[in-house]
C-alpha cells in the first residue's frame, strides 16, 4: 500500500514528465468545476469564465508542485537504485560463497597485487617527495648543468660565477646558495678522526633557516680568499667529540692539516641536501679561490608563484649574457655548454633510478595480477555460461546480467582491497625493517590512511575495468547456444583469449625476474669478482701518522709493521698504504694539467689520491694494465701509477706510459706540484656500486707521503676470528696507540653497498610474487582446461590412450603457453633492463645468466603449476566421464 | 451561492486532506469538493494551496498518487492514505480536537474579575 506499484517505475523509461503530470491534473479539475457549474445551470462558456475567474492565478501553485514532483522524482530514482544495488550485492556476495576456493585464489591475488604496489608508491612517496626541512622548502629547488655522455644524462655542478651574478640580476628567485661537501681528517697525531664537512658561505644558515646554537655565523671576512680560518661544528659532533662542552669556542683544531678556530655550533635540526654522502660533523666556509672556476652545488628558493620553468629561463638568460661558460673536465676538453636544470633537492639521482626502477616493477607486478583476475572472472564466467543464459532465458536482461557481472567483481575488489591495505601496511612495516639506516623512516600514521587510499582506488579501478571486460566478454557470447549445446564445449575465442591473457602473464613474471636476477648478479658480482680487486679475506689495521713524524720514523714503523705482519698467525700477504681499497679513499679536487694542456679554466675533478708500496698491486691482485711497479727510488723520481680512467681521460686513445702530468691546484702559500711520470696504468676501483662511473685514482709511493695521514697495513688473514689476531698485532706494535681501526675491507665495501642491497631485496621480492602469481594463473588455466577437456580425456583413454599419454597433453599445454611467455617476456628483458643500467655497475643488461636463469625458472615453475591438473586429468576414469553430462 | 465563506488555513488543510482521503483513493477535484460538501459549502478551498499542499503530503510519503480513470472515464491523478499518512491524521486530529475545544472553552468562558 505505501509502495508505488512496480510498473510506475517504467513510465519514466518512455519520458515520464513532471510538468506535463502536474497540467494534466490541473487540466481535470478546471474541467470538473466547469462541469460542475454548468451543471448548476450555467452556460459552458459562462461556466468556464466563472471559473477561470474563482481559480485566479495558478502558476505559482503550478511551479510549486513541478518542484515537489521533481524532489519526489530524484527519491524514487535513488530508492530504485539502493534496491537495485542491495540486491545486486547480497547476490554478489552469495555467489562468491558458493565457490570458496576460487575467491580466496582471487583475493589473494588482488591482496598480493595492490597491497605491493600501494607499498612501494608510499615508499617512494616518502623517499621521493620527502622535503627537506628548510623554510619554505617547497619553493627549493638546486640548480645543476645537466649534459649528455655518449647519450647518458649526467648533472654537474654550477660555475660560482653564474652564482655571483644571479644574486644580483635575478628577479625570479629570492635567494640563491652555493654550497659543497668535503671530508679530511680532523686533529694530530693520534687523536686523528675523519670526519664530514659541508661548505657553505655565509647566507646558507639563513637560507636553511636556523641559528647558532652557541657561537655564531662564518662572517663575510671568513668565507673570503686568505681571511681568517673558522669551523662550525654541528650539535652531533659537539656532542660526541666535546661532550656539548661551551668551552669549545675560540678553540683551536687542526683540519686536515690546518689549524682553525672553531666560531659555533649549529643545531641539530640543520641538514644538507644529502648525496649518497655521511650527515656533515663540521661545517666549513666556501672559500673560492680567485681566476679559477669552482662549479659548485647550488640550492636556490624560487620567489612565491613563479615555476620553476620560468626561473630557469631567466638563470639561463642571465647566465648567457654574463658569457659565464661551463668550465672543462680536462684540459683538452670543449668548454661544456651550460644547461640548468631545476630539480628538487630531494631527488637524489641514484634513489631515484632505483625508485623509478621499483615503480617500473610494481607497475608490472600490478600488470600481472589484473590479468590473472582477470582470467580468473573470465574461466569463471565461462563455467557459469549456463547459470547466465537460464537467467537469460528468464527474462533478465543483458544489462541487468552485466550490471550484476560488474556489481560481483566490484564486491570482490572492494574486500581484496581492504586486504591490501593490510598487506600493503604490513609490507611498509617489513621495508622500514630492513631499510639502510641512511634512510628516512617510511612510517607515519598518515602514511597507514595514504595506503588505505591508494589500495581501495587500486582495486575499485581494476575491478571495475576488469570485471566490466570480462562481463562483456562472457555478456557478448550467444546466451542462447550455450544453453542448448553441452557446457564442456567451450568457445574457442574465450580459449585463446585466456591463453593469451597467461601468456602475458609469464612474460611480465619473467621481465621481473631478469630484472631481479641481474640486480642479484651485480651485487653478488661486485662483492666478488668485479671491485677491481680482490677483497676476500682482506684485512685493514690503519694506524693514525702525525704529521711531525720525520720521514725517517715513518719509514721505521712501516718497516716495523711489515715484519710484525709476518708473525700474525695465518697471515698470507700484507701491503702497506695509506687507506683501505675501495670505500672511502682520500678525495681531492684536483685539476690536471700536462705539458701539452696547461690547466687555466679547468676544472678540478674528484681524484682518488692513494699512496702505495710496490707490492700493493700484487697483494690486492691488481694486475698492472700497462708498465710496471714501483721501485727503490720511485719516490724521488717522482713516479706515479694511474688508473685506466684518468690515463683515458689525460690522453685519449694514446698510449700514458712516461707521459707527464701536475695537479695544478696547490693550497696557498705552498709551491708547484712537481710534474709526475707515469710508470704503469692498473684497472678501475670500485669506490660504491652507486657510482657509475669510475673516478680518476692516482697511486704514489708510500714514501713520496708527506702529509698527516695514516698508514694501513693491508693483510690477508685466513682461520678463526682475525679481528682477535689484529687487536693483538696493533697492541705489540703500538701499545700507547689510540685511533687504530681494524676493519674488514669486505664488510666495509658490505656496508657502503646497503641501499643497493635493499632495493635488491624488494625487487627480489616483487619477482617472486610476480612469478607466484603467474603460477597461480596458469594452473587456473591448465585447471580449467583439464575441467573443461574431461570428456574429451574420457574419450582418449576409452580409445587406448595412456595415462602417460594424456599426461603429455595436458602438460605439454602449459609448457606450449610457458615456453611463448617466457620469449616475449625475455624480449621485454632486452628493452626494460637497459633502463636500469645504471645500477648494474659493469653487468651487461643482457647478461646471459639472469636471462638463462630467469627463463628456466619460470618454465619450471610453470611445469609444477601444471602438475595439479595434470593428476587429476590422468586420474580421470574413462567410464565416469564419458557418461556425465 | 451561500456567503460568506471562510478560507482556511494551510495547516488545517492537510489535516482535511488527509482526512479526505482516508475515505478511499481520490483525485483532486474530489477531495475539494468533498471537504466543502462536508463544511457544508462554509470552507472555500483554494486550488492554488489544495495541489501544492497535495504534492507536499505525497512528497513527505503521507498519501501516495496513482494515475487512474475517473467516474466520467478521464485520467485523473488519484491520491490514497498511506500507513503513515493515517498515524499523521491520528495525531493531527487529535491535536486539532484539543485546539478547538480550548479555543472554544475560551470563547465560552464567563466574565470574571481581573482579581
Amino acid at each position: 500500500m505505501t509502495k508505488p506499484p512496480a510498473w510506475r517505475r517504467y513510465l519514466r523509461f518512455w519520458g515520464a514528465n513532471v510538468a506535463d503530470d502536474v497540467d494534466e491534473e490541473l487540466r481535470f479539475h478546471v474541467d470538473m468545476r466547469v462541469q460542475e457549474y454548468m451543471a448548476r445551470g450555467l452556460m459552458e462558456e459562462e461556466a468556464r469564465r466563472a471559473v477561470t475567474a474563482r481559480l485566479g492565478d495558478l502558476d505559482s501553485a503550478r511551479a510549486e508542485c513541478v518542484e515537489l514532483g521533481k524532489v519526489r522524482e530524484k527519491h524514487a530514482r535513488q530508492a530504485d537504485f539502493l534496491d537495485g544495488l542491495r540486491a545486486d550485492v547480497s547476490f554478489a556476495f552469495r555467489s562468491l560463497a558458493r565457490t570458496p576456493g576460487w575467491t580466496a585464489v582471487a583475493l589473494l591475488t588482488i591482496a598480493l597485487g595492490i597491497g605491493a604496489t600501494t607499498t612501494v608508491f608510499s615508499a617512494a612517496d616518502t623517499l621521493l617527495f620527502r622535503t627537506i626541512p628548510y623554510p619554505h622548502s617547497s619553493r627549493v629547488y638546486m640548480i645543476l648543468r645537466e649534459f649528455t655522455i655518449d647519450g647518458h644524462e649526467a648533472f654537474a655542478g654550477v660555475p660560482l660565477s653564474a652564482v655571483r651574478e644571479w644574486r644580483e640580476h635575478a628577479r625570479t628567485i629570492e635567494s640563491v646558495v652555493p654550497f659543497g661537501r668535503s671530508s679530511g681528517l680532523l686533529g694530530t697525531g693520534a687523536d686523528t678522526i675523519t670526519f664530514h664537512a659541508a661548505l657553505i658561505d655565509t647566507g646558507f644558515l639563513a637560507f636553511a633557516g636556523v641559528h647558532p646554537l652557541i657561537g655564531r655565523n662564518f662572517t663575510a671576512d671568513e668565507t673570503s680568499y686568505g681571511g681568517p680560518d673558522a669551523v662550525l661544528l654541528t650539535e652531533l659532533f659537539w656532542r660526541r667529540q666535546y661532550g656539548g662542552s661551551r668551552d669549545v669556542l675560540g678553540k683551536v683544531v687542526e683540519i686536515s692539516g690546518q689549524p682553525r678556530t672553531i666560531i659555533g655550533v649549529v643545531p641539530a635540526s640543520f641538514s644538507v641536501p644529502d648525496f649518497q654522502s655521511e650527515p656533515p660533523d663540521v661545517l666549513l666556509p666556501l672559500v673560492i679561490i680567485p681566476n679559477r672556476t669552482y662549479g659548485g652545488l647550488v640550492l636556490a628558493r624560487l620567489k612565491s608563484g613563479v615555476s620553476p620553468a620560468i626561473a630557469t629561463a631567466e638563470l639561463d638568460a642571465i647566465a648567457k649574457r654574463a658569457s659565464v661558460t661551463g668550465p672543462r673536465i680536462a684540459a683538452n676538453m670543449e668548454p661544456m655548454p651550460m644547461q640548468l636544470r631545476l630539480m628538487r633537492p630531494q631527488d637524489r639521482l641514484e634513489i631515484r633510478q632505483a625508485l623509478v626502477m621499483l615503480t617500473g616493477a610494481v607497475a608490472l607486478l600490478l600488470l600481472v595480477a589484473c590479468t590473472n583476475i582477470a582470467h580468473l572472472l573470465l574461466a569463471r564466467g565461462a563455467t557459469r555460461q549456463r547459470e547466465l543464459a537460464v537467467r537469460h532465458a528468464l527474462g533478465a536482461d543483458r544489462a541487468r546480467l552485466l550490471r550484476q557481472l560488474v556489481t560481483e567483481s566490484i564486491v570482490l575488489a572492494l574486500i581484496g582491497g581492504a586486504l591490501a591495505g593490510f598487506v600493503g601496511w604490513v609490507g611498509l612495516e617489513v621495508l622500514n625493517a630492513v631499510r639502510p639506516e641512511r634512510l628516512v623512516a617510511l612510517s607515519h600514521v598518515s602514511r597507514h590512511n595514504d595506503i588505505l587510499g591508494i589500495a581501495s582506488v587500486l582495486a575499485l579501478a581494476s575491478g571495475l575495468v576488469i570485471g566490466l571486460l570480462a562481463a562483456l566478454r562472457i555478456a557478448h557470447r550467444e546466451l542462447g547456444t550455450s544453453l542448448r549445446a553441452g557446457a564442456s564445449s567451450a568457445a574457442p575465442g574465450g580459449r585463446r583469449l585466456r591463453a593469451t591473457l597467461v601468456v602475458g602473464e609469464v612474460a611480465l613474471s619473467t621481465t621481473l625476474l631478469v630484472g631481479a636476477l641481474l640486480l642479484i648478479h651485480a651485487v653478488f658480482d661486485l662483492q666478488h669478482t668485479r671491485l677491481g680487486f680482490d677483497a676476500r679475506d682482506l684485512w685493514a689495521v690503519s694506524f693514525p701518522v702525525a704529521q711531525d713524524d720525520a720521514p725517517a720514523t715513518r719509514a721505521a714503523f712501516a718497516t716495523l709493521l711489515r715484519e710484525r705482519a709476518a708473525r700474525i698467525p695465518g697471515a698470507e700477504h700484507a701491503t702497506l698504504a695509506g687507506s683501505a681499497p675501495g670505500i672511502g679513499n682520500w678525495v681531492a679536487l684536483s685539476s690536471f694539467e700536462t705539458p701539452e694542456h696547461p690547466a687555466d679554466g679547468v676544472e678540478p675533478m674528484g681524484t682518488s689520491q692513494e699512496v702505495v708500496s710496490a707490492d700493493y698491486f700484487s697483494v690486492m691482485k691488481m694486475p698492472l694494465l700497462a708498465g710496471r711497479t714501483f721501485d727503490e727510488g720511485a719516490a724521488a723520481r717522482h713516479e706515479v701509477i694511474i688508473n685506466s680512467s684518468l690515463a683515458h681521460e689525460l690522453w685519449p686513445g694514446g698510449d700514458a706510459i712516461g707521459r707527464r702530468f701536475r695537479n695544478a691546484v696547490h693550497a696557498p702559500g705552498r709551491p708547484a706540484e712537481e710534474w709526475q711520470t707515469v710508470i704503469g696504468v692498473v684497472p678501475d676501483v670500485v669506490r660504491s656500486l652507486v657510482e657509475t662511473a669510475a673516478q680518476p685514482a692516482t697511486y704514489q709511493p708510500l714514501d713520496a707521503a708527506n702529509d698527516a695521514g695514516r698508514l694501513t697495513l693491508l693483510v690477508r688473514l685466513h682461520g678463526e676470528d682475525p679481528a682477535a689476531r689484529l687487536r693483538e698485532f696493533a697492541s705489540t706494535v703500538r701499545p700507547d696507540a689510540r685511533g687504530d681501526v681494524i676493519e674488514s675491507v669486505r664488510e666495509k665495501i658490505g656496508r657502503s653497498m646497503a641501499e643497493p642491497r635493499f632495493t635488491m631485496r624488494v625487487l627480489v621480492v616483487f619477482a617472486l610474487l610476480g612469478v607466484l602469481l603467474s603460477a597461480i594463473g596458469l594452473f587456473g588455466v591448465i585447471s580449467y582446461n583439464v575441467g573443461q577437456r574431461t570428456r574429451e580425456i574420457g574419450v582418449r583413454m576409452t580409445l587406448g590412450a595412456t595415462r602417460a599419454s594424456i599426461a603429455r597433453l595436458v602438460v605439454g599445454d602449459g609448457i606450449r603457453l610457458a615456453l611463448i611467455g617466457t620469449i616475449v617476456g625475455l624480449l621485454g628483458a632486452v628493452a626494460a633492463t637497459r633502463l636500469i643500467q645504471g645500477l648494474l655497475y659493469g653487468v651487461s643488461p643482457l647478461d646471459p645468466f639472469s636471462f638463462g636463469l630467469g627463463a628456466v625458472s619460470l618454465l619450471v615453475i610453470s611445469v609444477i603449476a601444471c602438475a595439479a591438473p595434470m593428476l587429476r586429468a590422468t586420474a580421470v576414469d574413462p567410464v565416469i566421464a564419458v557418461r556425465a553430462e | 451561492m451561500p456567503a460568506p465563506e471562510i478560507e482556511i488555513l494551510r495547516g488545517t488543510l492537510d489535516l482535511l486532506i488527509l482526512k479526505a482521503v482516508s475515505w478511499g483513493p481520490a483525485h483532486g477535484y474530489a477531495i475539494a469538493r468533498w471537504i466543502e460538501q462536508a463544511a457544508d459549502d462554509v470552507l472555500r478551498i483554494e486550488e492554488g494551496s489544495l495541489y501544492p499542499a497535495l504534492h507536499r503530503l505525497e512528497t513527505r510519503g503521507w498519501i501516495a498518487a496513482e494515475w487512474g480513470t475517473s467516474e466520467n472515464n478521464r485520467r485523473a491523478k488519484f491520491y490514497t492514505l498511506t500507513s503513515k499518512g493515517r498515524a499523521q491524521l491520528h495525531v493531527e486530529a487529535a491535536n486539532w480536537t484539543r485546539f478547538a475545544h480550548a479555543v472554544f472553552a475560551v470563547l465560552e468562558a464567563p466574565p470574571e474579575p481581573a482579581s
